[in-house]
C-alpha cells in the first residue's frame, strides 16, 4: 500500500519534471508567437461560414441580488431567442459593481473590453483612450426608428464636445428624496421648501425623538453625497452649474465649502450613530425599518418598501417623495451602453451594434421598467396606468419634477472616481473636527487632480 | 553531503523556477520597467526617468503615510501576533483533552473568505448596533457609542485587531514541527527536574528557531498584501490613518488608472520587503548551514 | 502556584477560542436571519431556523458550477504546489550549488510581490498563451502565489531532520530520488499536512484572479459567488453569509482530515534529537 502510494507518487513526479523541462524548450517561443497567436485566432473566427451565428460578447454586473438582474436576463435572453442562429450574445457575469468596474479596466489596458457593455465609471473614457469605442452619432442618424427611442435628451446628455456620442444612455434618473409621512406628521412638519427651513426640520423632529436622516459616509457616500449635491445644485445659478458640470477642476468655491459645513452639522447632530463609514444597506435598513425620517435616494428603492425582509409592516403607505429644498431634483442620464468594435470585423460590428439596438430599444426600456422600475429614456416607452396605480411615488416624483427650478446631475456621475473615493475617506475626518470643510473642498480639488 | 548530484540539482529546481518564470517574472519586469514611465490604462507608454520616484517621495504625502502604517503593521505582526500563536502552541503541544479542538477553532478565522469576514468586522463593530457596543453598554449601564473604524483615534488599532489576534496559522505552523521533537528529550528533562516551562524555554523553543523564523517571515509579509479587510471596514481612511501600500497601490490602479505610478509603489514595496526579509533571516540566523 | 497557572492558561486559551468562535458562529446565526435582522444587529439565535437564505444562495449564484471547479482548482492546485515546492525545498536544505541564494529570494519574491500590480500582465500573458478563461490557469496561478509559504514551511521541517536517516539509505544503495520518496517524503508529513492547509485556502478563497482570469460563468470559482449577493443598491447579506457557510464547510473537513496527519506523525515517533 505505501509502496503504490510512494510509486504513483513518483510517477507525478517525474511527469512535473519532464513536462516543466518540455516547457522551457518551448516557453520562448511561445511567448514570442503568443501575439501572432491571438491575432491568427481573431482571423480565424472571422471567417467562419454564414451557417454559424456571430458571437458577440457581452459583460454585466446585473446579476444576483442586482434589482435589474431580471430584466437583464429576460431581455437578453429574449434577442438570443429573436435572432437565434444569426447571432448569439456571450455573457461575462461580473457580480458586483467594483469587480465589474475593476475587470472592465484590466481589459480595457489590453484593448480587450467586450463588444458592449455599459460604460459607467469611467469606462467609457478609457475605451475612447484606447481607440476601442465607436462614435454611435452615424448610426443614430440614419436610424429614426432608434433614435426615436434613445431621445436628444439622452443623446445630448452623453455628447462629446466634437459631436460625436460614445454611449446611449440606458435610464433616466429623476430623484428627489423619501420621507415618512407618520413621523412628518407626528412633529407637524412638511417638507422643507428653504435649507433653512429643511435645518430647522431636522432640529423639530431631532426634539421630538426622531433621527433626522440615514446618512452613510462609506462606498461612495452616496445618501450624504445626494444631500451635498442638492444644496450646491440649488445655490443659484452659480452652484446649479456646478453640479451639472463634469468632472470640475475645483471643489474650493463657496457654495461646495458651505454645503460640506452643513453636512458636517448633519452627520453631527441629525443622523445615526452609525453614519460615519456606514454602507448603503445601513442607511436603507434605518430608514426601511422606521429608524429615521428622509433618505435621499432613486425612485428603484420603492420595491424594498412593501418587502417585508426589509422593511416594517405597512410601510410602503408611510412614505412620501419630495422636492429638495429650493425646488430641486436630480435628472440625468446613466452613461450607458458603449460599442467596443473598432478594428473587428464587419460582421461582427453588425451584429453588436444591432444588439446595443436591441439593449437601448423599446422593448428593453419597457422590461426594464415593467421589472426594475428603470425609468424610460423619452415619453414614447409608455407607462401603464396600471403600473402607475401600483407606483404612486413614481407618478409624484415626475409630476414633482415638472415643477422643479433647478435641475442637477449626482456627484457620482459628475465627479473622478478619486474624487469621490475622496469622500469617503474625509467624511470622518470632518466629523470628528480633525479638518475644516475649505480642507475638505482642497483634497477633493487635489484628488480630481490625480485622476487622468 | 552528498556529491555529484548536481542533476537532481537541476531536476529537482525546475519546475519552481519555470512556474515562477512563466507567473511571476515576466510581471517582476513590467512592473520594474513601467515604473520609469508614464502609463495610463489606455494610453501609450512614454519614458520619463525618475518622476514617479521623485514624486512619490517629495510630494505624495498619503503614500509616506501608507509606508509608515505599514511598516509599524510588520512591526506588530512579526512580534505580538507570532508570540500569540506560539504561546498556544506551546499550551496545546502538552496534549490535553482540548488540544485538538482548542486548534481546530482558532484555525478557523483563516477559513471564512474576506468577502464575509469584512461584512462580519462592519457589524460586529457596528457604533449603533454592534456587538462591542452593546457590550459596553450592558456593563457599564451606560449607553456607550464608539465609532471604532471611523473615529480618528480607534481607527488604527481597530482595523489592526481584524489580524492581530488570528495566529491560527502560526500555532499549526509551529504545532507540525513540535511534532518532530523526540519523546525522549522531554523524558530526559523531567529526569533532571526541569519544569514544563523550563522545558519549554529551554528545549522546546530554541529547536523551533527555523520555524519561528518561517512565521515571522510570513507574518510580516502578508502586511505587504493585505488589502481586503481594509477596503471593507475604512479604505484606508479617516484620512490616510489606515492606508497601507497595497490598498494605496490598488487604488492607484483602479481609481486614477495611473498603471506607472502604482508599479513604482510596487517596486518601493518589493525593496521593502527584501529589507524587511534579510532582517528576519538573519536576525533568526536562517541564511546559517547547520549540521 | 500550579493553580494560578492553570487559571492563567485557561482564561488565555478561553479568550483565543472566543475571539476565534465569535465570527463563526455570527456567520452560522446571520445566515438564518433575514436582511434587516443582520443591518439591526439582532444578537442571538435567528427566530425559527427558516432555510430561505440559502435556497436563495442556491437560486441567485451558479454556486454547483463553481462548486465543481472550486474542487478541481484547489486539489490540483495544492497536490502541484506541494510536489514542486518539496522538491526544491529538499535541494536547498540537503545540496550545495552555487546560486542557493538566489533561488531563495526567487522562492521568497511571491510573498512581496503586490497582487494589484500582477493582475494586469498576468492577464495579458494568459490570454497570449491561451490559458485565460480555463481551470489550467488558475490552478497554475494558485500554484506559483503558494509557493513561498509551503516553500519554507518545507525547508523548516527538512531541516529538523537528522541526516544520519539519509546518510543510512545512501549506504543502503538507494539513489537520490529514491532516498528522497522512502526516508524523506514520510517523515515530513506534517509539514506536508500543514502547508497543504495554506495552500488548500489560497486556493479555495482567492477572489482576485478567479475573477481576471476568468471570463465563462462555467469556469468559474466559489469566492465569486459571494458577490452575486453584494450589488451596490440591493444587497442580500442573509444568502451571502448562507453561500459563505456553505463555502467554508469543505475547508474545515479539509483542515481536521489535514491535521489528522500532524497528529498521526507526532504517534509515528520522532526523529529530532
Amino acid at each position: 500500500m505505501k509502496n503504490r502510494l510512494a510509486k504513483s507518487l513518483a510517477c507525478i513526479m517525474a511527469a512535473t519534471m519532464l513536462m516543466s523541462l518540455a516547457a522551457c524548450g518551448q516557453k520562448t517561443e511561445s511567448v514570442a508567437e503568443s501575439t501572432e497567436i491571438a491575432e491568427e485566432s481573431v482571423g480565424k473566427e472571422e471567417t467562419v461560414s454564414d451557417s454559424e451565428p456571430v458571437e458577440i460578447s457581452y459583460a454585466t454586473f446585473m446579476v444576483g441580488t442586482h434589482a435589474s438582474a431580471q430584466a437583464e436576463a429576460e431581455v437578453i435572453a429574449e434577442f438570443n431567442r429573436i435572432y437565434d442562429g444569426k447571432i448569439k450574445v456571450v455573457v461575462e457575469e461580473l457580480p458586483s459593481d467594483d469587480a465589474f468596474v475593476d475587470k472592465m479596466k484590466t481589459l480595457a489596458s489590453s484593448n480587450s473590453l467586450p463588444d458592449v457593455l455599459i460604460g459607467k465609471n469611467g469606462i467609457r473614457e478609457l475605451a475612447i483612450k484606447n481607440g476601442q469605442a465607436v462614435n454611435l452619432k452615424p448610426f443614430l442618424d440614419e436610424d429614426a426608428g432608434w433614435m426615436n427611442y434613445v431621445g436628444e435628451g439622452a443623446m445630448n446628455y452623453n455628447m462629446e464636445e466634437d459631436g460625436s456620442v460614445y454611449s446611449i444612455s440606458n435610464q433616466r434618473q429623476i430623484y428627489g428624496y423619501f420621507y415618512n409621512k407618520e413621523m412628518f406628521d407626528a412633529v407637524g412638519i412638511t417638507p422643507a421648501k428653504t435649507w433653512d427651513e429643511w435645518m430647522d426640520n431636522n432640529a423639530k423632529l431631532k426634539a421630538a425623538g426622531y433621527t433626522p436622516l440615514a446618512l452613510m459616509t462609506g462606498e461612495n457616500a452616496w445618501t450624504t453625497n445626494l444631500w451635498l449635491a442638492a444644496y450646491i445644485g440649488t445655490d443659484g445659478d452659480e452652484g446649479n452649474k456646478f453640479m451639472n458640470t463634469p468632472y470640475p477642476e475645483s471643489y474650493n468655491t463657496e457654495t461646495v465649502v458651505k454645503g460640506l459645513e452643513m453636512m458636517q452639522k448633519c452627520l453631527q447632530d441629525y443622523t445615526t450613530a452609525d453614519a460615519v463609514g456606514a454602507i448603503y444597506a445601513n442607511a436603507a435598513n434605518a430608514f426601511e425599518q422606521g429608524q429615521t425620517a428622509m433618505i435621499a435616494n432613486g425612485l428603484w428603492m420603492t420595491p424594498d418598501f412593501a418587502d417585508t425582509t426589509k422593511s416594517i409592516e405597512g410601510f410602503k403607505d408611510k412614505v412620501g417623495v419630495a422636492l429638495y429644498p429650493g425646488d430641486g431634483v436630480f435628472s440625468q442620464y446613466e452613461v450607458g451602453y458603449i460599442l467596443c468594435t473598432n478594428g473587428k470585423s464587419e460582421e461582427e460590428q453588425a451584429a453588436a451594434l444591432e444588439f446595443l439596438k436591441f439593449k437601448t430599444g423599446k422593448y428593453a426600456q419597457s422590461v426594464f421598467l415593467e421589472k426594475a422600475g428603470v425609468l424610460p429614456l423619452t415619453d414614447n416607452v409608455d407607462i401603464t396606468d396600471e403600473y402607475k396605480a401600483e407606483n404612486p411615488n413614481l407618478v409624484e416624483t415626475l409630476s414633482l419634477a415638472a415643477q422643479a427650478k433647478y435641475e442637477f446631475g449626482t456627484i457620482d456621475n459628475n465627479a473622478y472616481e478619486t474624487v469621490v473615493d475622496e469622500f469617503a475617506v474625509r467624511y470622518p475626518e470632518l466629523v470628528y473636527n480633525e479638518i475644516t470643510a475649505e480642507d475638505f473642498a482642497t483634497y477633493l480639488t487635489e484628488a480630481g487632480k490625480a485622476s487622468k | 553531503m552528498k556529491k555529484n548530484n548536481t542533476k537532481w540539482v537541476i531536476l529537482f529546481l525546475a519546475p519552481g523556477v519555470l512556474l515562477f518564470s512563466f507567473v511571476m517574472l515576466s510581471s517582476l519586469l513590467v512592473l520594474i520597467g513601467t515604473s520609469f514611465t508614464d502609463w495610463f490604462i489606455g494610453s501609450k507608454i512614454t519614458f520619463v526617468g525618475l518622476k514617479n520616484y521623485i514624486y512619490l517621495f517629495t510630494e505624495d504625502k498619503a503614500f509616506l503615510q501608507s509606508i509608515k502604517n505599514t511598516f509599524v503593521w510588520i512591526l506588530l505582526q512579526s512580534t505580538i501576533h507570532v508570540t500569540i500563536g506560539v504561546t498556544v502552541a506551546l499550551l496545546l503541544s502538552k496534549k490535553k483533552w482540548y488540544s485538538s479542538p482548542v486548534r481546530t477553532i482558532f484555525f478557523i478565522p483563516n477559513i471564512i473568505s474576506s468577502a464575509a469576514l469584512g461584512m462580519l468586522f462592519l457589524c460586529v463593530m457596528n457604533p449603533q448596533f454592534g456587538l462591542i457596543n452593546g457590550l459596553v453598554s450592558r456593563i457599564t449601564g451606560e449607553k456607550f457609542i464608539q465609532n471604532w473604524y471611523n473615529d480618528p483615534k480607534t481607527a488604527f488599532l481597530s482595523v489592526t485587531l481584524t489580524w492581530l489576534p488570528y495566529a491560527g496559522l502560526v500555532t499549526i505552523l509551529v504545532m507540525a514541527e513540535m511534532s518532530s521533537i523526540s519523546e525522549d528529550l522531554f523524558e530526559a528533562a523531567r529526569i533532571d527536574g526541569a519544569t514544563s516551562f523550563q522545558i519549554d524555554m529551554h528545549i522546546v523553543l530554541p529547536l523551533m528557531k527555523n520555524i519561528i523564523g518561517t512565521c515571522v517571515i510570513l507574518a510580516a509579509t502578508s502586511m505587504l498584501q493585505k488589502l481586503d479587510v481594509i477596503m471593507m471596514t475604512t479604505s484606508g481612511g479617516p484620512g490616510a490613518r489606515t492606508m497601507n501600500m497595497p490598498m494605496y497601490i490598488y487604488k492607484t490602479v483602479f481609481s486614477n488608472n495611473n498603471y506607472s505610478l502604482a508599479n513604482t509603489q510596487g517596486v518601493i514595496l518589493i525593496i521593502l520587503g527584501v529589507v524587511v526579509l534579510k532582517v528576519i533571516r538573519t536576525l533568526f540566523r536562517m541564511d546559517k548551514e547547520e549540521e | 502556584m500550579k493553580i494560578i497557572k492553570k487559571t492563567l492558561t485557561f482564561l488565555y486559551l478561553s479568550i483565543i477560542c472566543v475571539i476565534s468562535l465569535v465570527p463563526f458562529i455570527w456567520v452560522l446565526f446571520s445566515s438564518f436571519k433575514t436582511n434587516s435582522e443582520i443591518l439591526s444587529g439582532t444578537v442571538g439565535l435567528p427566530t425559527g431556523l427558516h432555510i430561505a437564505n440559502y435556497v436563495t444562495a442556491f437560486k441567485l449564484a451558479p454556486i454547483v458550477t463553481f462548486y465543481g471547479n472550486s474542487i478541481i482548482v484547489g486539489i490540483f492546485a495544492t497536490l502541484l504546489n506541494l510536489i514542486i515546492c518539496s522538491m526544491a525545498a529538499y535541494v536547498v536544505v540537503r545540496c550545495q550549488f552555487k546560486i542557493k541564494g538566489l533561488i531563495t529570494l526567487m522562492f521568497s519574491l511571491g510573498l512581496i510581490i503586490p497582487g494589484a500590480a500582477l493582475i494586469q500582465p498576468l492577464y495579458t500573458t494568459f490570454s497570449g498563451v491561451h490559458l485565460y478563461n480555463t481551470l489550467t490557469g488558475l490552478v497554475l496561478v494558485y500554484t506559483a502565489l503558494g509557493m513561498p509559504t509551503t516553500f519554507y514551511v518545507m525547508v523548516s521541517y527538512i531541516k529538523t531532520i537528522p541526516y544520519s536517516l539519509e546518510e543510512a539509505a545512501y549506504i543502503d544503495g538507494s539513489g537520490f530520488f529514491r532516498t528522497f520518496m522512502q526516508v524523506v517524503l514520510p517523515i515530513t508529513r506534517p509539514a506536508f499536512a500543514t502547508a497543504g492547509v495554506i495552500q488548500f485556502l489560497l486556493a479555495w478563497n482567492e477572489f482576485q484572479f478567479a475573477l481576471t482570469l476568468t471570463g465563462d460563468t462555467k469556469k468559474r470559482t466559489l469566492p465569486i459567488a459571494l458577490y452575486y449577493f453584494k450589488s451596490a443598491f440591493a444587497s442580500d447579506y442573509g444568502a451571502m453569509f448562507a453561500a459563505t457557510v456553505v463555502v467554508a464547510i469543505p475547508s474545515i473537513i479539509t483542515f481536521i482530515i489535514l491535521q489528522k496527519q500532524v497528529v498521526a506523525g507526532l504517534a509515528a515517533g520522532s526523529v529530532k534529537g
